[in-house]
């Protein structure tokens, strides 16, 4: 009796055990698939989310952005052709990757700006042709003469004529360099405020603290130095080659020189410097930068119980976003630098291809002295073209260094 | 051919004052100026086409024709003062003609003076 109750017992237990395992087992599966569902069933709802956020995030800080100058700008700036909707509209399809340079309608705007620098300068070339043909005429009809004054007059008064063409295209072109240079750096007043503010949201202070005399010192003194140094020693080394060429006897070809590399070397000496320094400075500010903001990152995630995790997460997004912001803004300013500067550019160096090609040609026909001031005076022009060409350079490198820089959580 | 006139009419012109010169030597300089004036006036018809092809060539390049008619006045100043003064020297005056010259290069610096004051203006204008 005992023993059959025992055994009845212990069979009970035994199916006591048996359920308790099977519930067991039951409980932890269900556990585990609970925690597998969210993230088996939530991927693809957390990924649209995050983008949803992404893009939220994006929008707010674009609000958040004072881009109506920048937009002004761009309007005055060839009439608004830099990009169809404008500066902010730019921004926006560049981060929406919506924005594409179609490399056949750059190829195209380059043809146009060539075929019309061209266009513009042709009547001036074929006029220089023509004094020159008629000063060797003239001097042919005039070579018998007893004195030989004449032919020197009229050698003069072909030489005047010529000069007096070329200089009213050349303070053209001087005009065009002082408003390229000019309307940069108010791009750069324009665009390294919002850039600066941008980075100083990511927690660049540092960078920020590096950026913001930099760019003073960019839009004020790189403007300033080419207008007070590099364009008077354009102009000094133009009325130089005028005085030298004028008689076979004054011979101010060594002066001209000096001045062209004194503006040269000046011009290099500040680019290189700057340069130098802004990259130093800039590497090793993002450095500190990066270094700032992974360990508050890594004090969010460790420090905050619970909640820690997801914050960090949280603060990665919103990095993301603003660094996404500072990044097309970059990309935006430097495609309306590049649409200041290319007509210039193409203009002046059509300009001296130009006269290189008509010193070329009157070589055979004129004076000697007239194929060499041409060659001079284009020799001259290089001078202007790096002067545009080093300031926009100095900029492009700027944006370069920030969009490079303090990019956190990305 | 014209040149052919020229030098005939030169040469024609040489032999009859050199045999005057030993008759009548007043009347052999009045050869020499004669002979010259007849040349002048052959040549000048030929000039005409020259200063034609000239203006054609003005025009296209679409220069300023002031500066080309400035130009011309000052050849042909030259040309006429050369061709005076050399006159003059066979008169046996080489005095007046080198005055003549002399005249000749004045009228020229003149007819050149507004290029120049252009070309002085445009450099101080750049240097401003």
């Amino acid at each position: 009796m005992l023993q059959k109750t025992l055994s009845r017992q212990g069979k009970l237990m035994s199916k006591i055990y048996k359920w308790q395992v099977i519930l067991l087992v039951a409980f932890v599966g269900i556990v585990i698939m609970f925690m597998m569902l969210p993230t088996v069933i939530g991927e693809g709802q957390n990924l649209a989310d995050i983008e949803n956020e992404l893009t939220n995030n994006i929008a707010d800080r674009l609000d958040e952005l004072d881009l109506s100058e920048l937009e002004e700008f761009e309007k005055i700036l060839n009439g608004g052709k830099v990009y169809e909707g404008g500066a902010g509209q730019l921004i926006e399809d560049i981060i929406s990757g919506r924005y594409s340079s179609n490399p056949e309608e750059v190829f195209d705007l380059i043809l146009t700006l060539l075929g019309v620098s061209v266009k513009g300068m042709l009547p001036l070339l074929i006029t220089l042709v023509a004094i020159a043909i008629i000063f060797s005429v003239l001097k042919g009809l005039s070579s018998g003469f007893m004195s030989q004054s004449t032919s020197e007059l009229i050698y003069f008064v072909c030489y005047s004529a010529m000069i007096v063409l070329l200089m009213t295209s050349i303070a053209g072109l001087v005009k065009t360099t002082v408003d390229t240079i000019a309307s940069m750096s108010k791009l750069m007043n324009i665009v390294f405020p919002i850039l600066v503010t941008l980075v100083t949201s990511l927690g660049g202070v540092v960078s920020a603290g590096v950026y913001q005399p930099m760019m003073a010192i960019l839009s004020v003194g790189g403007s300033s130095i080419i207008n007070a140094f590099v364009l008077p020693c354009f102009i000094a080394t133009m009325v130089l080659s005028i005085v030298g060429y004028i008689s076979n006897n004054v011979k101010l070809e060594k002066l001209t020189k000096f001045f062209k590399t004194a503006g040269g070397v000046v011009l290099g000496c500040v680019f290189s410097l700057f340069m130098t320094f802004v990259t130093i400075q800039g590497i090793t500010g993002a450095v500190a930068d990066n270094i700032s903001v992974k360990s508050a990152k890594f004090a969010i995630s460790s420090y905050v119980p619970i909640l820690g995790g997801y914050l960090s997460d949280g603060f990665d997004l919103v990095l993301a976003s603003v660094v996404l912001v500072k990044n097309s803004v970059g990309m935006c300013s430097v495609l309306i630098m590049i649409s200041i500067v290319l007509a210039p550019v193409i203009n002046i160096t059509i300009f001296l291809l130009g006269l290189r090609l008509i010193s070329g040609i009157i070589e055979p026909i004129g004076d000697k002295r007239m194929s060499e001031i041409l060659y001079a005076i284009s020799d001259n022009l290089t001078l202007l073209i790096v002067a545009i060409l080093g300031m926009a350079f100095m900029f492009f490198l700027m944006v370069g260094l920030v969009i490079m820089s303090c990019n956190m959580g990305v | 051919m014209d040149i052919f006139k020229v030098i005939s009419i030169g040469i024609i012109g040489a032999i009859v004052s050199l045999m005057l010169k030993a008759t009548k030597s007043e009347f052999s300089v009045m050869t020499v100026l004669a002979t010259g004036i007849i040349i002048v006036i052959l040549v000048l018809s030929s000039l005409t086409d020259v200063i034609i092809a000239f203006n054609q060539i003005v025009e296209k390049s679409g220069l300023d024709s002031r500066l080309f008619s400035g130009l011309l006045k000052i050849v042909g100043i030259g040309y006429l003062t050369e061709y005076s003064s050399s006159m003059c020297q066979d008169m046996d005056a080489a005095s007046i003609g080198k005055k003549i010259q002399f005249a000749g290069k004045i009228t020229i610096f003149l007819m050149a003076m507004p290029i120049i004051t252009a070309l002085i203006n445009t450099v101080s204008s750049l240097l401003e």
